[in-house]
Formats: structure tokens, C-alpha cells, sequence
């Protein structure tokens, strides 16, 4: 269903952005893309915001993303909870292609924050923006904002 | 003699212009190419074939086009530009490139608002039996990484009961691997190409066959026009180019034939009279078996043209038997006289024949009916028309009564001095024959595979494969239900799918609407195990909103649905035929086939159409050789009252043993003996008795009967040689099967019975 392939889209968009580079967003990406090859590890922090009943549910844990095992998501608090997302079926909705992400996303470059907004209007409905933040070598936060106003954010401790 | 010649002719012109004149007041004639219309059904089927025609009638209107390009911009250009020419045209009831694009938060609403019925029977056990593991699992969805759930009916749903029933009850469904580009529906094949989709329906009462005005050849002709790289898909495109195939052959046949036969008329009489009436009274017959047919049936399938042009061979057979006697007639001889010498023998091979097609036309495969009435009434059209019409031709004059036949003659008279003075050519004949007989009944072996009767064309066959490869283009397999009630028929369809669940992927309407009963256990489960817990759910959640008991507003049929499942439903949902109501379950995909077979579920039957209707052949095979048995008994007792009943025997006796020839050659040449080939076998009956009877018992020269027979078994195996050639399996099965058994027929009795001698 389009809703599940946009989420996981971004859900991807932040596993594939780890990296640096503050020229282009191509190569920011393709930088991004080799550094999640090699395999990342670290903490996470996670809030997802519902603007209907003004509540704010934060969930703390520890994650890895490796080609072999895909994205492994450990919630520790409030809560223990794991998730696995493999990497084959992330990769069914999206390659990691630049290409693909410019056809479906329109990117705004500022500073060290990459903002991605859907160009398909269905998609609109759904999603109003991804908001990528890259501090260093690493994806520092990524936020996906819903259109009826929801949001995920997701900030990443990498050692 | 003459007088009452003259009341048989307005009887006869009275027929044929009240039979033509009520069949053309129905003009234009409805031509029909389904197939699936016209095929049996099996015994299984009979008691709910009429739900079964309404589910093919639904599925055969569906098509659907794929549009590709190099990139997605090309694909959509073409995309547009077809859906521009067509998407107003009134022979379509839908033509859809768009995607809903509020689809997502319908589905969302429609299980939020019914996520106290639409959960599954799984979810129903966990609850009743481990209620802490619902808890969980909805904290693993709010904390979770997992983006997909959405949370903003939290407060009415502490345990995201709506998200759950979404997510297990559509992650079931096969929905393709479709996205939603530019608000159209984008799919990649294999290789990575992109495909804009199209869906298409045809409106009520539009046929699909191909002419230059129907809908569908237009699409492909405008396709084409255009250079629109695209894939067809749906029974819509198969009718037609399966149509289109006939309609040309049937053309290029009956040119054909038509052409061989005026050559050989003319060769044989060096005449035109006889060429100009034989030709005449072929296409009379064929104008009165087709008006007949429309009168009877209301409509004429495009395959009973095909089949029928045999017809042009049989009926030619009179004028040729007449016109054999009027071109060597002595001077005291009129048409009259001449019809007396051949009336009798023409009479009963006309009767033996006919016995032959009625025989036919007591089975249960509706097309094969329509073709024997077709044969039935063309060749009794032929048969007056000859014997009425005939006797008022002036004789030609007496220097130029002579028969052109030396050289044929020649051949077979030498033939069969030599075999009758020549025992050992007789006995290695004889071996020769015995051999074909053994072997070719070793093999043989009555089977009917409705794939081998349609063949695709490669282009049908590359469509069909991208669009199996890209869509889930389901088994061709479906279980129909029924019930004395929607509810009845809702709770035998949740029984199957208890059965289906582990070994297949299947579309069916209760696993949106499931039965009132069902939804009644998943409300009270969810009331008793879950609503105690909803206040201390939504206190760990810092939730202050205390959610309500809700009313149990059954789903129903009748309720309101998002659009992507009202058209599931919609095609699913059969609704009230007779006293019952009836659904399909569709299977998309299935690990085992057999074991689908064995499932036993009260008021559920799976269909293998494909299988039945083969099976349904055979069985229909059997018969019909056991009625044409019937027939020939029939005619024994007929022959036996104008001959002895040795001479009868003698005389089936060679048309029986000329079956048996044809059926063996077609074991022995490595054709399986389908429904067509039989009926060829029959018809072999039918038509080589005549031959029998005149060689054994015509009146007059056994030079003239020899002409006769000769060139009658000539035009009828010209005529069915050519359907041999038929790209069509049933059709060339039925032309080879029927000509090599009349060459036998003939051959047998010239060499048993035919009086002409040097």
C-alpha cells in the first residue's frame, strides 16, 4: 500500500543517511549510502508527537543497520520491544537510488539539514516533509511530519 | 408428375421465404465468440450454472491495459493519449487511469470505525486466550519504529485496534506491487521498466468481437497508429483476436473452398449451368441454415460459420449426383426422369446424414448443437432445392452429353482389377490396414485439454505473461458458495477459508464483510476480554479520554465501503439467483491444487472450468458415439425396409470401418482423440454412407455413379481438407479427421462395391 512504501521510504532515507557532505545532496547521499554499507550502530531516541490529542509517546533503545541483518530496532524504554526490518524488503520500495529519491521527493539543501517533500500529491496528503539532520560523520536526526500534523523524530547517538 | 413437382416448389418458396424473411427482420444478427458462453457445463455445474455464467459474464467484460515507455514520462504521454481517445467513449463503462488518491484514509476510517467486528479469527483467539499479548503488541506499535501506525485515534483506541485490523486484514490481500505515481498507478516488471495502468470495463450489451467499429479493435488499431508500447490483458482482447482470426478464416476457407469447387465443377461438366446452380443452391443452403439458426438460437456463433462451410461440400453433392445423370442423359430423358433415378439413393443418404446431425444435436455442448442445426437445415435446404428446383433444367444438347472422366476412371479401374486379381496386394493391404487399425487403436485415447483448442498468438502470450508478472492475475481457479441467505452464505465462505488460510492467497467478500455471527463473537470477545482493560490502557498512556462501549452496528452487504473493497465486492458478490444467494471466492495463488480438490465444505465447490469443460468433452464424446450407434441402428432398420438386411448391413458396414480408419490415422499421426475429432468420425458416418448406397445400390451406369461419387467425395474433401488448415485446434481436428475418413469411405466402396467395369 502507498502509505506503508512512503513510511518505510523514509524509514530508509534515515538508515541510508549517515554520512557528511555539504556541497550536494547527491553526494551527501552517495556518501551516506557507503558509510551504511559498512554498518552502523548506536542509541536512538524516538518521539512520536499525535497533534489530536496534544501527546507527545518517547521510546528509548538501541539500534544496528547492516546489509546482512537489515535494521535491527531495540526499544528499551518504557518499554522492551524489538523490531527487525530486513534489508531486502526495505529495499523493494526503495533502492537507495538518488534518481529515484530526486523523482519522488523534492530536496532543499540548508546548512547541514536536508528537507525531502513529496512531489506526488496523494503522497501529500499523507506526508507534508522529512527533515534530515547531519552533524559530523553521522545522521544526527531525521523527523517525518504527517499531514494532518503527527510527527516521528528520530535522533540517533552513533559513538 | 410435374404437377405435384409444381406444388412441392411453392411449398418450397414459401419456406425458404418465410424462414429468410422472419431471420432478416431480425437484422443486424447478433454474431457471438465467446467461448466460455457456448462451452458445457459440467454435471457438478448444472444445479449453479447460472451463477457461474454471471460470475464469467462479470470477469469476461474486464480488461486492463499496461502502458510502458522508456522512462515514466514517456509511459505516461502514451498513457494520456490513449486515455484521452477513449475515456468518453460509450462503449466503455469504465476506462481508469486514475488512482484514488484518498484511498489510504478510507481504508484507515472504514476499520477504525469497525474495529470492533473486522478483526480475524486469529487475533480473536490471542484475545481469548493471552489478553496480555494484545497489550503488548499495541505498546509495540505506539513505541515502535514502525512509522505505518498511525496514532491519531489513540484515544478512542488505546489498543490501535483499527490499525490492527487493517493491517492483518489488508497485508492478506494480493494488491500487486503498484504505486501511485502523478495520481496513476506506476508498476515495474522484472527488468525495472515502468507500466501505467489502465482498467477497462465494457458497457452493458458491447461485444468484443472484432470489426473495424468495435471498441476494442479501435484501442489496438489506435495503439498501433500511435507506436503505443503496451500490453493487453482480459478476456475482451482474446475474444477478439480469436474473432478476428476466425472471421479471416473463415474468408480465406470458404474463398477457397468455393474457388476449388467452381474449378472442379467446371473441369468435371464443361458446363456453367451446372456450376451456376450448384454454386446457387450452396449459397441458398447456407442462407437458409443461417437464418434458421438465428431464428432458433437468437444468435450465431462465429464458429458455426467456421464449422459450417462444410456445408458447401455436402450440398454440392446432389447437383453433383443430378448433373453426373443430366450431362450424359439419353434423348428420351428429362429432369424429371433423371430425379427418379436418383431420388431413392439421394433420399436415404439425405435421411442417414440428417440421422448423423440430430444425433449431434442431442448433446449438451451448446456450440456443437448450433452446428449440427446449422448442417441440418442447410443441407435439407440443399436437398430440395436440388430435387425441386433441378428437374426444370433443359437438358444440354445431345452432341454434348458426355462425362470427362477417362483418365480417373482409368486409374481406379486399373487399381482394382489389379488388387482383385493380385492376392498378395490384397493380403498386404489388408495387413497394412489391420496394422493401422492395432496401432492406431493402441493409441488411442479420448482427451480433451481446453488449452490446446486456444492457441494465443506470441504477442497474446508476451501480453499475459508481463501482466501475470506484474499483477497477481489469480489461478483461474474460484469457489462458488451459496446459501438461502447473504448470512448463510457469508458463514460457509468463513468455513472454506478456515480451510484456504494455510495453502493459498484468495479474494473473498466475507473478509470484509465477515457474517453476522462472526462479528457478533469478535464484539463480545473484544467487550469481554479488552473494555475492562481500555481505562488502565489509556492511563499507562497518560491518556485522560475514557473510550465508550460502542453499539454493535453490524457490517452487512448493504453497508458503505471504501472504493477499493466495494469493488472487490462487487465483483465477488453474485447476490440472489433462484431461491439461493451465491459468492466466489477467488484463489490468486495456491501451494497445492490437489488438496484444494479434496476440501469438503457444505454449499462450496471449487471450479476448475478448464478441467470441467474437458472432462465434460469426453464424457459428451462417449455419448455421442454411442448415439450415433442409435442413429445407425436407426438407418439399418430404414435401409432393411427398402433392401434386404444383409445389404443394409453391408452397406453401414463401410462407412463404420472408415470411422474406425480415421480415428486410428489420427491416433497413429499423434493426435489425442478431442471432442472434434470424434464428431469428425461421426460425420464420417454421416456423410460416407451416401457413398456406400450409391455404389451398391444406384440406378443406372456404374460409369455415371462413379462420376458422381468420385466427384462428391472430391468437393467434400476439398472442403473439409481446407479446415484442416485451420489455425483453430477443434476446427483442423475435425477438417483432417472427417477427410481422411470420406477418402476411405470412398476408397472402401469403390473397391467393395462399385459395378464399373471396363
Amino acid at each position: 500500500m502507498q502509505i506503508c512504501k512512503i513510511t518505510l521510504l523514509c524509514l530508509c532515507i534515515s538508515v541510508f543517511a549517515f554520512g557528511e557532505d555539504k556541497n550536494a545532496e547527491r553526494q551527501m547521499w552517495e556518501k551516506l549510502q557507503k558509510k551504511m554499507e559498512q554498518g552502523i550502530s548506536g542509541k536512538f531516541r524516538l518521539t512520536k508527537s499525535v497533534a489530536k490529542i496534544s501527546k507527545e509517546f518517547v521510546s528509548q533503545g538501541i539500534f544496528s543497520v547492516s546489509k546482512k541483518d537489515g535494521i535491527i530496532w531495540e526499544t528499551e524504554k518504557p518499554f522492551p520491544d524489538l523490531n527487525v526490518f530486513p534489508m531486502k524488503k526495505l529495499q523493494e520500495y526503495f533502492s537507495g537510488d538518488f534518481e529515484e529519491l530526486q523523482k519522488k521527493f523534492d530536496l532543499k539543501l540548508l546548512a547541514d539539514t536536508l528537507i525531502l517533500f513529496p512531489k506526488e500529491k496523494n503522497v501529500k496528503k499523507i506526508i507534508t516533509s522529512a527533515t534530515l539532520l547531519v552533524k559530523g560523520d553521522n545522521l544526527q536526526s531525521c523527523k517525518i511530519v504527517w499531514a494532518n500534523k503527527d510527527y516521528a523524530f528520530y535522533e540517533f547517538m552513533v559513538p | 408428375m410435374r404437377s405435384m413437382n409444381l406444388w412441392f416448389l411453392r411449398l418450397y418458396i414459401l419456406l425458404l421465404l418465410s424462414v429468410i424473411g422472419i431471420a432478416l427482420t431480425d437484422l443486424p444478427w447478433k454474431i457471438d465468440a465467446d467461448m466460455y458462453s457456448v462451452l458445457p457445463n459440467g454435471h457438478i455445474l448444472k444445479d449453479i450454472g447460472e451463477a457461474e455464467q454471471k460470475w464469467s459474464k462479470n470477469i469476461s467484460a474486464n480488461f486492463m491495459i499496461l502502458l510502458s515507455g522508456k522512462d515514466f514520462d514517456k509511459a505516461k504521454e502514451s498513457a494520456f493519449l490513449l486515455y484521452n481517445k477513449f475515456a468518453k467513449d460509450s462503449s466503455l463503462e469504465k476506462f481508469e487511469i486514475f488512482a484514488d488518491s484518498n484511498a489510504v484514509q478510507d481504508l484507515r476510517n472504514f476499520f477504525f470505525e469497525n474495529k470492533m467486528r473486522l478483526q480475524t479469527k486469529e487475533f480473536v483467539q490471542i484475545l481469548n486466550t493471552n489478553t496480555s499479548k494484545i497489550q503488548e503488541q499495541a505498546f509495540s506499535k505506539i513505541y515502535g519504529a514502525n512509522p505505518l501506525i498511525s496514532l491519531e485515534h489513540l484515544d478512542e483506541d488505546p489498543f490501535l485496534l483499527g490499525e490492527n485490523g487493517m493491517e492483518l486484514i489488508m497485508s492478506n490481500q494480493a494488491i500487486g506491487t503498484w504505486e501511485i505515481r502523478d495520481n496513476l498507478r506506476v508498476a515495474k516488471d522484472n527488468s525495472g521498466n515502468s507500466y501505467i495502468l489502465i482498467n477497462g470495463k465494457l458497457a452493458k450489451d458491447v461485444s468484443p468481437i472484432a470489426s473495424k467499429k468495435n471498441i476494442i479493435s479501435r484501442i489496438k488499431e489506435y495503439v498501433k497508429e500511435q507506436n503505443l508500447h503496451i500490453a493487453f490483458s482480459g478476456i475482451p482482447f482474446h475474444i477478439n483476436e480469436s474473432s478476428g482470426n476466425a472471421q479471416r478464416e473463415v474468408a480465406a476457407i470458404t474463398v477457397l473452398s468455393m474457388l476449388s469447387v467452381i474449378l472442379l465443377l467446371l473441369f468435371a461438366f464443361r458446363s456453367g449451368i451446372p456450376l451456376i446452380a450448384a454454386v446457387g443452391v450452396t449459397l441458398i443452403s447456407v442462407l437458409f441454415a443461417a437464418s434458421a439458426v438465428q431464428i432458433i438460437f437468437d444468435r450465431i456463433h462465429i464458429f458455426t460459420f467456421v464449422f459450417g462451410t462444410s456445408i458447401i461440400g455436402l450440398s454440392l453433392d446432389y447437383s453433383i449426383h443430378f448433373f453426373s445423370h443430366w450431362k450424359v442423359a439419353a434423348a428420351n430423358e428429362n429432369g424429371f426422369s433423371i430425379r427418379s433415378k436418383i431420388i431413392l439413393c439421394l433420399f436415404f443418404g439425405f435421411l442417414t446424414t440428417q440421422l448423423g446431425y440430430v444425433a449431434l444435436m442431442l448433446t449438451r455442448f451448446p456450440l456443437l448443437v448450433q452446428i449440427a442445426a446449422f448442417s441440418f437445415f442447410g443441407l435439407m435446404c440443399a436437398f430440395l432445392s436440388v430435387n425441386i428446383l433441378f428437374p426444370y433444367f433443359k437438358l444440354p444438347p445431345q452432341n454434348k452429353r458426355t462425362l470427362h472422366i477417362a483418365f480417373v476412371a482409368r486409374f481406379f479401374l486399373a487399381a482394382k482389377e489389379y488388387f482383385s486379381g493380385n492376392k498378395i496386394v490384397r493380403t498386404a493391404v489388408l495387413a497394412v490396414l489391420t496394422s493401422t487399425f492395432v496401432f492406431g487403436l493402441m493409441n488411442f485415447k479420448i482427451e480433451n485439454n481446453l488449452k490446446d483448442f486456444y492457441s494465443m498468438s506470441k504477442e497474446m502470450q508476451s501480453y499475459e505473461k508481463l501482466s501475470a508478472e506484474i499483477m497477481n492475475a489469480g489461478t483461474g481457479l474460484f469457489y462458488m458458495v451459496w446459501g438461502s441467505s447473504p448470512e448463510e452464505v457469508l458463514e460457509n465462505e468463513e468455513e472454506l477459508r478456515s480451510h484456504l488460510d494455510t495453502l493459498s492467497s484468495y479474494l473473498a467478500v466475507s473478509t470484509f464483510v465477515p457474517s453476522a455471527k462472526t462479528q457478533a463473537e469478535v464484539y463480545n470477545s473484544i467487550n469481554k476480554h479488552l473494555l475492562p482493560l481500555y481505562e488502565e490502557q489509556s492511563m499507562m498512556l497518560g491518556l485522560t479520554i475514557k473510550p465508550q462501549k460502542e453499539e454493535n452496528n453490524i457490517l452487512d452487504l448493504n453497508s458503505k465501503f471504501p472504493e477499493v473493497i466495494q469493488q472487490t465486492i462487487d465483483k465477488l458478490w453474485l447476490g440472489k439467483i433462484g431461491d439461493k444467494y451465491y459468492s466466489a471466492v477467488l484463489i490468486l495463488k495456491v501451494k497445492d491444487k490437489d488438496y484444494l480438490k479434496k476440501i469438503q465444505v457444505k454449499n462450496a465447490i471449487l471450479v476448475d472450468k478448464v478441467s470441467e469443460i474437458g472432462n465434460e468433452l469426453t464424457v459428451i464424446s462417449k455419448k455421442i458415439i454411442l448415439m450415433m450407434l442409435v442413429a445407425y441402428a436407426i438407418s439399418l432398420l430404414l435401409l432393411s425396409i427398402a433392401y434386404k438386411f444383409k445389404e443394409a448391413l453391408k452397406i453401414l458396414i463401410v462407412p463404420l470401418l472408415a470411422s474406425v480408419i480415421s480415428a486410428s490415422a489420427m491416433s497413429l499421426l499423434g493426435f489425442s482423440m478431442s471432442f472434434f475429432a470424434i464428431s469428425g468420425t461421426i460425420l464420417t458416418l454421416a456423410i460416407g454412407i451416401d457413398y456406400s448406397i450409391f455404389f451398391s445400390k444406384g440406378n443406372g451406369d456404374g460409369k455415371i455413379t462413379f462420376f458422381a461419387v468420385f466427384l462428391s467425395m472430391l468437393s467434400t474433401v476439398l472442403s473439409f481438407g481446407l479446415l484442416s488448415l485451420s489455425n483453430f485446434a477443434p476446427v483442423s481436428h475435425l477438417g483432417l479427421s472427417v477427410s481422411i475418413g470420406v477418402t476411405s469411405c470412398f476408397l472402401l466402396s469403390f473397391f467393395l462395391f462399385s459395378r464399373y467395369e471396363r
